[in-house]
């Protein structure tokens, strides 16, 4: 081994951002490009129309129902990659039919399951695209493959390689994480590069970490507020990914090195690894989250998680957000929710003053 | 003949564990056939292009690969989203990411 070993940054080309390219790219990208920027708020245009069209729907008089039948039904498919690349790969469940014996297989299912009853039972949302998408999910992808993502259409899960990680569906805040990326993507659409891919991630471990809390029945003070702590290695010194409540703290091992996080912006870390750090500085909202949730105490999904959900849905907030424009969606939401002058109003803008973002 | 100096600097970050590997390989340090491996796939590749391909837009928790290959004279950098990887750069990152792990 060379003794220089230098981590020199090789991103020289930052991620392509979109409404850079449609300002100076060639005519087939700009067109590319415009097509993906309108597309994510003519989207959401639609679905705020369609979300209201069902609450007249639910609340109204007796209809003929068609719309209420296929709400709050879960339509999971889970495949088996057989240690491949290609996906989706073989059918191995489908939604209603039992265990084959397989855990990964299992533990997708039911993880899915438990995803899809917290966005439904805490927020009514009917699925990814609340209008009731299917969930797909690949298991057994590649050989002793690290990760686990969501790739626009289907998550995908890996075994892990055994030493470091385990497999990817043995924690379920992990696979709640990879759903909320579909959740994200389909709502406030937040570009996956530096402050909106870090708020991306976030939102992903918050609702992932819920998602955990909910079928565990913890509150904020009884949740380990831990992602992916199930599928950390026999051999890594560490208790999980992330912690929410101590950002930095969650491992310290020879190879993966020290956990990286920052809780406050006086620490946020400047990279052009990670699509700008959005793995690292995640840290920062999710500890302002955290704040919030113990600051108010019970069921963390109940106030602090329909704040962050409505920000999420605030068609005001940008693709391109950055910390500060998501902490103001969360005071406006707040103060629809709850009233400006609450508990929760208190909680919302000091939990974000003690991470460093000044409303 | 001696052969060209060999040199590779590598690092992979995200992921949704957002754990970064790391490792750095001169192939003069590696017994000869282990140096003679990475040498041939080193050989396959069109480093040019691969440098010149841009990183494309982030994709959810995929990984993001940087490498530094220092051969002879030159030096070629290459950061490219796992989605993006060439066919045949792939087994210089199984080969780079198993080096990286090793304790
Ligand atoms: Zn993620």
């Amino acid at each position: 081994m060379c003794n220089n070993c230098r981590n020199p940054l090789y991103c020289i080309v930052p991620p392509i951002i979109l409404d850079r390219i449609a300002r100076n790219g060639n005519e087939g990208q700009r067109d590319r490009a415009l097509r993906t920027l309108s597309r994510d708020h003519s989207l959401r245009m639609a679905r705020l129309h369609m979300a209201e069209l069902r609450v007249v729907i639910r609340r109204g008089a007796p209809t003929t129902g068609t719309l209420e039948q296929t709400c709050g039904n879960k339509r999971r498919t889970i495949y088996d990659a057989q240690n491949g690349e290609t996906l989706p790969g073989v059918v191995v469940r489908p939604e209603g039919t039992d265990s084959a014996g397989d855990v990964a297989v299992d533990e997708a299912y039911d993880g899915l399951g438990a995803t899809y009853d917290f966005f439904w039972e805490t927020f009514e949302r009917d699925s990814i695209d609340d209008d009731g998408l299917p969930l797909e999910a690949t298991v057994h992808f590649g050989e002793d493959y690290d990760n686990a993502f969501w790739n626009g259409v289907q998550m995908v899960f890996g075994d892990g390689d055994g030493e470091l990680f385990n497999r990817f569906t043995s924690s379920l805040d992990v696979i709640g994480h990879e759903l909320a990326h579909g959740v994200t993507e389909d709502e406030a659409g937040l570009i996956y590069w530096r402050e909106p891919g870090a708020l991306n991630e976030s939102m992903s471990d918050v609702f992932g970490s819920l998602v955990k809390q909910k079928k565990l029945g913890q509150t904020a003070e009884e949740a380990d507020w831990l992602i992916g702590a199930e599928l950390l290695g026999p051999e890594v010194d560490g208790v999980a990914l992330r912690s929410m409540s101590a950002p930095g703290t969650a491992y310290d091992d020879d190879v993966l090195g020290k956990d990286p996080q920052p809780g406050h912006m006086d620490d946020f870390v400047n990279t052009l690894s990670d699509n700008g750090g959005v793995h690292i500085n995640s840290g920062i909202p999710n500890h302002a989250f955290y704040l919030v949730a113990t600051a108010l105490g019970s069921y963390a999904w109940e106030r602090a998680g329909r704040i962050w959900y409505e920000a999420l849905r605030d068609p005001q907030l940008r693709p391109n957000a950055r910390f500060r424009a998501f902490a103001r969606a969360t005071v406006t939401a707040t103060s629809a929710l709850y009233g400006p002058g609450g508990d929760e109003m208190k909680a919302v803008t000091h939990g974000w003053e003690s991470v460093g973002i000044h409303i | 003949m001696p052969e060209q100096r060999l040199k590779i600097d590598f690092k992979r970050s995200g992921g949704v564990t957002g754990m970064q590997l790391t490792t750095c390989v001169d192939v003069d340090d590696l017994p000869e056939d282990e140096g003679q491996t990475v040498r041939d796939m080193v050989e396959q590749l069109d480093l040019e292009q691969m440098s010149q391909q841009p990183s494309g837009a982030g994709a959810p928790d995929r990984f993001v690969y940087e490498l530094r290959i220092e051969q002879g004279e030159r030096t070629v950098d290459v950061c490219l989203g796992e989605a993006e990887l060439p066919e045949d750069l792939r087994p210089l990152v199984r080969d780079l990411e198993k080096r990286a792990k090793s304790r």
